[in-house]
């Protein structure tokens, strides 16, 4: 899958990728205000965010190794889907947790370690796919795994360890898309080589 | 005529690029508002344990300061005319310069989040409801005594009357800042000011609005002041409202459960705290009542907010009542009475079993509450203990309640763990520490300022409390003044502008009946003269 191309990114294509990010982020930090808790709300609400614009991120993955558009709006979510979590992870260890020492106590050792990993891996990748041109197969395997990971901790997150309605909506939506996606990968891939094989069209 | 392929993308590029920009903005105002926000509540400050007692946030955010002041302006049915409120309520008047009353104070958070806010809102301090004025000299900001419950104030016709005007469609940001602007000295609020109090208006409408199927209507007005209506009346509260809405979701409106504001003497000198003697721990005691008064577990956690609370409570630890000689010195006491008071005290009651576990002891006033030795309290014998209702016989719908064996479990967890102010299980009763329903035996320093007497302040006077005189059935409560020689609050037979409220004692929650000692009025061993030298000596405490 995917290597990592630099390929020229349309407005069209930033705009239909940033406009939801920055609106979805608006509104997580803006509609904490009518909430009883300023801090808490806008660390709920921008975990929203991140999962809404991680769902077509994770999707289109499978098929970024396809077409220019299909690769940038991957590249595009992927990384707009990391700079909404940064917001969560700012309001998280900074504000509700007041650092990361905080975070250690307040998360307990495995589930904070869990999150520092995250961030950090997710960000490696984010970095390597804007500044690394050629894609060798370390680098291959390494996006694979940071998306089944961020995959993995997002879905046994919102529907296992945080099961709120809200969550689980998104939780489900994140799983069964990302499990439909990936199956239809398999199917494509499966079917590509007699595709070729078939005669060309009159 | 069609556009052009190459003009329509020309169009939608533009399009794109004003969008962009236009997102742009607004995230960027989106990410600077949690900056600003920080910039509107001031560098935390540390409060010494007087200040916070007196003028500490201690969670209890209710209205934005512009909103209050042009409350009578706009609701004079309500509030009355000018700060004629403060007296139609009981607040004790102060020298603030915003002309807040004694308690009201400014802060910049939020009402229940405690987040920040660029309006400034008003909430209440311990000393607006542990704080009294015991005798008008005229100088009234000056004779605040701390301590006690303010015996004036009708804090739930208040709120009553609150509601009720927030209900009203005329309230709106726009009436709101036209009202206030016309005050003398006042500025325009601002853009984000009129933002916040709109923000606030919606939520408290809001909530307001959503508790009307399980709460009902305010009722404002005078009816806001009837014991028909709003049957909690001066000095008293209802601890257990509050507490039964947020903890348990459930009305909480038919309980009559009455309590009289405590008194918060020498907190130290009670390991277990409430009339029932329900709470352990002295931040925890203080973090209830603040909860109690409209404080939230997120923003009891705020550092200042949660400092407030410790030192306020630390304040309450030490803190000496005054001296009956100190008020009234004029009024010298006859020092033989008094010493033939002490022998009553100490050694006058009747033999009984007493508590669970059946002591047999003499039930005198020291064994209970024990008594002052060089500047000490020493503790009386049964001091502590938690005497069933069905022995003291006092009013029992305070331990009776429909909830009061399931609110301490909730209370257990209803704060989340880590918290400041977290519960421990072990600290609330009924619970493993004791399951007694009935009312803690307490100390008494100065006795002569705790008037009203009883948990649910029923008895006004200590002569009545010691049975010396009868009993009245009916009470006209208000703004009472100082009864120096009955020792208590004087009432007059029938009400009148200040005494507005009647406290009927035969009513559900209001019974004055019970706690006989030393001898119930009128039975064979009862005694005037021993009385009267009995309640010459509870002057001295």
């Amino acid at each position: 899958m995917m290597p990592n191309r630099q390929r020229g990114i349309s407005l069209t294509q930033f705009t239909n990728a940033y406009v939801p990010f920055a609106l979805l982020i608006v509104l997580a930090l803006l509609l904490p205000e009518t909430t009883p808790n300023l801090d808490r709300y806008r660390t709920i609400f921008t975990i929203w965010a991140t999962t809404v614009l991680l769902i077509p991120a994770l999707c289109l993955y499978p098929f970024s190794d396809g077409s220019d558009a299909v690769h940038n709006y991957w590249h595009l979510l992927w990384t707009f889907s990391y700079l909404a979590f940064l917001f969560h992870f700012y309001w998280a260890v900074f504000v509700i947790f007041k650092g990361v020492q905080g975070t250690f106590v307040g998360q307990g050792p495995l589930i904070a370690t869990i999150n520092f990993v995250l961030t950090a891996w997710w960000g490696t990748d984010i970095a390597l796919s804007w500044f690394v041109a050629s894609c060798p197969t370390w680098v291959r395997w390494e996006r694979a795994g940071a998306h089944l990971f961020v995959f993995l901790i997002f879905s046994v997150t919102t529907l296992v360890l945080r099961p709120t309605p809200v969550t689980r909506v998104l939780g489900l939506g994140l799983t069964i898309a990302v499990a439909a996606s990936f199956a239809i990968w398999l199917i494509v891939r499966d079917s590509a080589p007699a595709a070729a094989e078939l005669p060309e069209a009159k | 005529m069609g556009i052009s392929v190459t003009r329509a993308r020309g169009l939608l590029r533009i399009f794109q690029i004003i969008l962009v920009t236009a997102v742009s903005l607004l995230l960027a105002l989106a990410i600077a508002l949690p900056m600003l926000e920080r910039s509107w509540v001031t560098a935390e400050e540390h409060l010494a344990p007087k200040d916070a007692f007196f003028r500490g946030s201690i969670g209890t955010e209710l209205i934005p300061l512009p909103v209050l002041q042009v409350l009578p302006d706009l609701f004079p049915e309500d509030f009355g005319a000018g700060d004629t409120w403060i007296d139609r309520f009981g607040f004790l008047r102060s020298s603030d310069p915003d002309g807040l009353p004694v308690g009201f104070t400014v802060s910049h958070h939020r009402p229940q989040s405690g987040a920040p806010s660029p309006v400034p809102f008003v909430g209440f301090s311990c000393v607006l409801c542990h704080s009294t004025r015991i005798r008008d000299t005229g100088n009234q900001a000056e004779q605040i005594v701390p301590g006690p419950g303010n015996s004036s104030l009708n804090l739930f016709a208040w709120i009553d009357s609150l509601q009720k005007a927030m209900m009203d469609e005329r309230l709106t940001v726009k009436t709101i800042s036209d009202t206030y602007v016309k005050k003398p000295g006042r500025q325009p609020l601002t853009v984000s000011q009129r933002a916040m109090i709109g923000l606030w208006l919606r939520g408290f409408r809001k909530t307001l609005s959503e508790g009307l199927p399980k709460f009902d209507e305010p009722f404002g007005g005078d009816l806001s002041l009837t014991p028909e209506c709003v049957p909690t009346g001066p000095d008293r509260t209802q601890p257990f409202r509050t507490i039964v809405r947020r903890v348990l979701d459930r009305p909480g409106t038919e309980m009559s459960v009455y309590t009289k504001v405590a008194t918060v003497y020498q907190e130290q000198l009670r390991e277990w705290s409430q009339f029932d003697g329900s709470i352990r721990d002295l931040n925890a005691r203080s973090a209830l009542a603040a909860f109690a008064a409209g404080a939230t577990a997120d923003n009891l956690a705020i550092p200042e907010i949660a400092g407030n609370v410790r030192q306020a409570s630390e304040y309450t630890r030490t803190l000496r009542g005054p001296t009956y000689e100190q008020i009234f010195p004029e009024r010298s006491l006859d020092a033989e009475k008094v010493r033939r008071g002490k022998v009553i005290y100490t050694g006058a009651g009747l033999d009984a079993s007493v508590g669970v576990s059946g002591k047999h002891v003499k039930l005198t006033c020291d064994a209970c509450h024990g008594h002052p030795e060089n500047g000490v309290w020493i503790a009386g014998e049964l001091q502590g203990v938690v005497i069933p209702w069905e022995q003291i016989k006092t009013d029992p719908e305070r331990v009776t309640y429909r909830y009061y064996e399931r609110i301490p479990d909730r209370l257990a967890v209803f704060f989340p763990a880590n918290h400041p102010f977290e519960f421990k299980r072990g600290d609330l009763r009924p619970g493993p520490a004791g399951t007694t329903r009935g009312y803690i035996n307490a100390p008494i320093d100065s006795a002569f300022s705790r008037t009203p007497y009883l948990h649910n302040a029923s008895v006004l006077t200590l002569a009545e409390l010691i049975n010396l005189k009868p009993r009245r059935a009916v009470v006209y409560r208000g703004r009472n003044s100082y009864d120096p020689v009955d020792v208590g609050l004087s009432s007059p037979d029938g009400p009148d502008a200040v005494h507005y409220f009647r406290l009927d004692t035969s009513l559900r929650g209001n019974s004055n009946k019970g706690h006989d000692y030393p001898w119930p009025y009128g039975s064979p061993k009862w005694n005037r003269g021993q009385l009267e030298d009995l309640l010459e000596y509870l002057k001295t405490l």
